[in-house]
């Protein structure tokens, strides 16, 4: 019970209400504030980035664009297929190849920013089927 | 037997001038009234560079029905005039025409009567979300047809705008302004932005929807925007346009990302949807035809276009629903075919 608490206490912006609804990228709030003699450190000094997309930055598309698979990504229409069948959409609801492909289509850094750390978890996901894979057809032949 | 028979055409757009054709080649006189000083309706009062879906000039559609309206001796046409009143007699309607212009008063005998007064576009600033009229460069689809046809897409200041934003659905499928959906501005908003690329190579062409509606073989336009002219669909609805002294503000949605976004544009082009025009309405105030909830004339079975309900009045093209020109072509010989059979079965002496 007091070991919670603790953990709780550490966590940006907690006095939010439905605090679960941002996410910890657009908490700002610093450790030490002094705003001309009136302590504004901590929860006082609170700031929460809007989340209002301000531009469309087409820098990364041109780049896919150049790898050799990359040029098909305008063909994309968002049907959802890919995430339909990926076995690790199923698995981790925020990894959604077809949300991927738009928010680079359309240059939504700050959305690409916050996935930051899923792809590692793919990787992993990838690694181990790749593993149980080559296992299974082991097994099988 | 047909000779001293004639059939009254009012609306000389893509519907009524077909119509007409069809009706002349029966050797059956027409009497077509246009309201507007040229023949042509929509696509030529607008100056529809090109058709969707296949970029086909509107001159070879049109300019062919005009001309024939033009130069047969059967078509007696009217235009700046619109049908006043009429009186039934026996078999035949005695129609009064009034010219607009210079108020002179014609009658004419005719035995049949075609209704194809068309649609005209939605006014955008009866929706004040996006400051059509206020807003210097939020434009309508039908001035930016007008740019197209000459060739030049310049904002007001007349610098070339680089990001451009289409906006679909203003006064379409809108519980606040009109509910229905056009049919053809999805189809013509892509068609635009593909001539706008070709135009502006190096320009952002973004198409704001809630669904796109290609129906049929324009679907191919749907997809050629993205693979060969990286259009960028954006799905949402536009809350608010702001004018900065320079560009732009576009407050919107994306809902695939359900994300707000507030981006800067050049030029705002608003895909504005059909609605039935005045002479639609005078037309069935003179004839007394009903109007559905709408406002568009209403065919006494919802799936039959042709048939008003009327003895004697056929109805075509998008005074009955929104249409495309090449549906309206072929509701004109639909209803021609009717008007035709009609006469000649009046005409029959039955004992």
């Amino acid at each position: 019970m007091t070991e919670n608490k603790e953990e709780k206490k550490e966590r940006k912006g907690q006095y939010i209400i439905e605090r679960e609804y941002i996410e910890d990228e657009r908490i700002i709030e610093p450790e030490k504030l002094d705003l001309g003699g009136v302590d504004a450190s901590g929860r006082w000094g609170l700031i929460i980035l809007p989340r209002v997309i301000t531009d469309f930055d087409h820098s990364l598309v041109e780049e896919v664009k150049k790898l050799p698979r990359g040029k098909h990504i305008e063909n994309c229409w968002q049907c959802g297929l890919c995430t339909a069948v990926c076995p690790i959409a199923h698995k981790e609801p925020r990894f959604n190849p077809r949300y991927f492909i738009y928010i680079v289509k359309m240059g939504y850094k700050s959305e690409i920013n916050k996935l930051k750390g899923l792809f590692i978890f793919a990787k992993a996901v990838v690694y181990v089927l790749k593993h149980v894979l080559s296992m299974l057809t082991q097994l099988v032949l | 037997m047909l000779n001293d028979k004639a059939i009254l055409v009012i609306g000389a757009g893509p519907a009524g001038l077909q119509a007409s054709q069809d009706i002349a080649e029966f050797g059956i006189k027409v009497v077509l009234v246009e309201k507007n000083n040229e023949l042509g309706g929509a696509p030529i009062r607008w100056k529809y560079h090109t058709l969707a879906p296949d970029f086909v000039p509107t001159e070879k559609v049109l300019g062919p029905l005009i001309n024939y309206a033009k130069n047969s001796n059967l078509i007696t046409v009217y235009t700046n005039s619109i049908v006043e009143s009429y009186e039934r007699k026996d078999d035949h309607f005695n129609v009064r025409i009034l010219n607009l212009k210079n108020k002179s008063i014609h009658y004419e005998k005719v035995n049949a009567v075609i209704v194809a007064t068309g649609f005209e576009h939605f006014n955008a600033a009866v929706d004040p979300r996006y400051g059509y009229g206020v807003n210097p460069n939020v434009i309508g689809i039908n001035e930016l047809e007008i740019m197209i046809s000459n060739g030049k897409i310049l904002r007001h200041d007349g610098k070339i705008p680089k990001r451009i934003g289409f906006i679909l659905c203003v006064g379409s499928r809108d519980k606040a302004t009109n509910q229905w959906c056009c049919t053809v501005c999805c189809g013509v908003s892509i068609k635009q932005a593909i001539e706008i690329k070709k135009l502006i190579p190096d320009s952002q062409i973004y198409i704001i929807y809630m669904d796109i509606r290609t129906i049929g073989l324009w679907e191919k336009l749907y997809w050629e925007s993205m693979e060969e002219h990286h259009i960028n669909y954006i799905r949402g609805r536009v809350g608010e346009i702001y004018w900065t002294g320079e560009k732009l503000l576009v407050k919107g949605e994306d809902t695939l990302v359900r994300g707000p976004f507030e981006a800067l544009f050049d030029m705002i082009v608003l895909a504005v949807g059909m609605e039935p025009g005045e002479g639609t309405k005078q037309v069935a105030k003179v004839f007394g035809l009903n109007l559905n909830q709408y406002g568009f004339l209403s065919p006494r079975i919802p799936n039959i276009h042709y048939d008003s309900g009327k003895d004697g009045i056929f109805l075509a093209g998008a005074c009955v629903a929104p249409m495309s020109v090449e549906e309206a072509i072929s509701e004109g010989s639909a209803a021609a075919l009717q008007a035709i059979k009609y006469v000649m079965q009046k005409s029959k002496k039955v004992p």
